[in-house]
C-alpha cells in the first residue's frame, strides 16, 4: 500500500530554497520546527558567508588544528568522501578559488560588473587528502579554505530529512535548492513526485517519483555571475580554477541519498564529455540536457512511465 | 707455484672472514640507519601530537553534549554515487503520461533544480 503526501511548506534557509513535506499531516508543524533548528545550526555550522562560522575559522586557522562544531566535522567528511569517490573532481577546498573568480559574497548580494579579482591558482588535485580530523577538530593544509557548496546542502538534507523520519516515524521529502532527501519512517512508502526544472520558478522539464533515496539537479544556468566581463558559475573545474567548460547545462540524478545524488550530478557536469561513462559505470540513474537541449538518459532512468 | 690443499683452506677461511665481517658491518649499517629513521619518525610523530595538543589547548573547549547537533551527527549517510531508488517517470518534456504515483495529487510535486 501506498500513501500520498499531505502538504508541502516552503522557505528560504541556507541562501536557496527549502520545501519540507511529510506523510503524516498532524507531524507537519514538528516536522518543520526540527527542520529549522537544524538548518540554522548547518548554517553557522558550514557558511562560507558569514563571519562567525565554524568553516570560516577553520579556514582562517589554515595549518592549524582547530576545535569545532561535530556538525562540521562531518559535514567536512562527507566532502572529503566526495573526493574520494570522484578522484578529487568534487573538491572541498575551493574556497579561495571561489573568492578569487568573485563569489566571496551570498549570491543575491553579489552584483554585476564587478572587478576582477587576483587569479588564484586551485590547490592540488590531491590536496584534500591532506585535510585532517578528529571529534571536534579539524585541520586543513595551509594556504587553502573549505567550501562545502558542493556538498553541504544535500548532506543537511539527508541529515535532517532521516532525524525527521527517525524522530516522527514519517516518510519525509526535502528539497534543499533542488537537491532532494527522502527518508522512511513509516513502513509504507510514500511515491514523492518531484518536478525537475531549470529554474526553480520555471516549467518543468520532467517530473519522476521516488520512494527513498535523493535526487539532485545541477545546473550551469543558475548563479552564474559576471566579472570584468568575463560569466562565471559556481560549478568549478578543480583542475583549472575556472568553471566548468562543459557540454551540459543540467544534470539530474538518484542515488542512495541526497548526498550521493548530488555529488554524481556535480562530477558529471564537470567531467563534460566523459560524464555518461562515469554515471553508467557506477550504475547511477541520471537524465542528462546538452546545451542544445538534447536529453541523454543513463540506463537506470526510465524514458518514459514504470520501474527500472 | 701449486695449489695445494693448504692455500685452498687458507683462501675459504679468508673469504668466509671477509663476507661475513662485511655482512656483518651492513647489517649493522642497515640496522643504525632504520633505527635512526625511526627515532626521527617517532620525534616527528611526537612532535606533531604535541603542537596538535598546544594548538588544542589554546582554545576553548566545546561542550559536544550540550549542543542541539549532539545526536544529529551520528546519522551516517551515504555518500558514494550508485544505484538508488527505483525511479517512475510521470510526465516527460513533451507531456506525455504514464504511471503516475498510487493516488492523485493534491499539491504541486517537489522541486529539482539548479539552485
Amino acid at each position: 500500500m501506498t500513501t500520498t503526501r499531505t502538504e508541502q511548506l516552503r522557505w528560504q534557509s541556507l541562501g536557496t530554497y527549502v520545501q519540507l513535506s511529510v506523510s503524516h499531516r498532524d507531524k507537519l508543524a514538528a516536522a518543520e520546527g526540527r527542520a529549522r533548528a537544524l538548518l540554522a545550526a548547518v548554517d553557522w555550522a558550514c557558511s562560507r558567508f558569514r563571519d562567525d562560522s565554524e568553516l570560516n575559522r577553520v579556514n582562517a586557522g589554515a595549518g592549524t588544528w582547530v576545535r569545532v562544531d561535530p556538525l562540521l566535522v562531518a559535514a567536512t567528511v562527507a566532502a572529503v568522501e566526495a573526493a574520494e569517490h570522484t578522484d578529487g573532481i568534487v573538491h572541498p577546498l575551493l574556497g579561495k578559488v571561489m573568492i578569487g573568480l568573485g563569489y566571496d559574497r551570498t549570491f543575491t548580494e553579489l552584483q554585476p560588473g564587478r572587478p576582477q579579482g587576483a587569479r588564484i591558482e586551485p590547490p592540488p588535485l590531491g590536496a584534500w587528502r591532506s585535510i585532517e580530523w578528529e571529534a571536534g577538530a579539524i585541520r586543513i593544509p595551509a594556504g587553502t579554505a573549505l567550501d562545502l557548496g558542493a556538498t553541504a546542502k544535500a548532506w543537511a538534507g539527508d541529515l535532517i530529512s532521516r532525524t525527521i523520519a527517525e524522530e516522527e516515524g514519517v516518510n519525509v521529502l526535502l528539497s534543499l535548492g533542488g537537491d532532494v532527501a527522502i527518508a522512511r519512517g513509516d513502513r509504507r512508502p510514500t511515491w514523492w513526485p518531484i518536478a525537475i526544472r531549470e529554474h526553480p520558478e520555471g516549467e518543468a522539464s520532467a517530473e519522476v517519483a521516488l520512494t527513498w533515496g535523493g535526487l539532485a539537479t545541477s545546473s550551469t544556468l543558475l548563479r552564474r555571475w559576471t566579472v570584468a566581463g568575463v560569466t562565471h558559475h559556481h560549478l568549478v573545474d578543480p583542475r583549472t580554477g575556472e568553471s566548468a567548460r562543459t557540454p551540459w547545462r543540467l544534470v539530474s540524478a538518484t542515488g542512495p541519498s541526497a548526498t550521493a545524488a548530488n555529488i554524481a550530478t556535480t562530477a558529471a557536469v564537470v567531467l563534460g564529455d566523459d560524464a555518461v561513462r562515469w554515471l553508467t559505470e557506477r550504475e547511477v540513474a541520471a537524465r542528462l540536457v546538452s546545451e542544445d537541449g538534447t536529453v541523454t538518459l543513463t540506463s537506470g532512468w526510465p524514458e518514459k512511465g514504470g520501474d527500472r | 707455484m701449486t695449489y695445494s690443499a693448504r692455500h685452498r683452506d687458507r683462501y675459504r677461511a679468508v673469504a668466509t672472514a671477509t663476507t661475513g665481517a662485511v655482512a656483518a658491518v651492513c647489517l649493522a649499517g642497515t640496522g643504525a640507519v632504520m633505527g635512526t629513521a625511526a627515532a626521527a619518525n617517532a620525534q616527528s610523530e611526537h612532535d606533531k601530537a604535541a603542537a596538535k595538543q598546544r594548538e588544542l589547548n589554546a582554545q576553548p573547549m566545546i561542550n559536544e553534549i550540550a549542543r542541539p547537533t549532539a545526536r544529529v551527527v551520528k546519522i551516517k549517510t551515504v555518500t558514494k554515487p550508485g544505484k538508488g531508488p527505483s525511479v517512475r517517470v510521470v510526465t516527460s518534456r513533451n507531456g506525455s503520461t504514464r504511471s503516475s504515483p498510487a493516488k492523485a495529487k493534491p499539491n504541486p510535486p517537489a522541486t529539482s533544480s539548479g539552485s
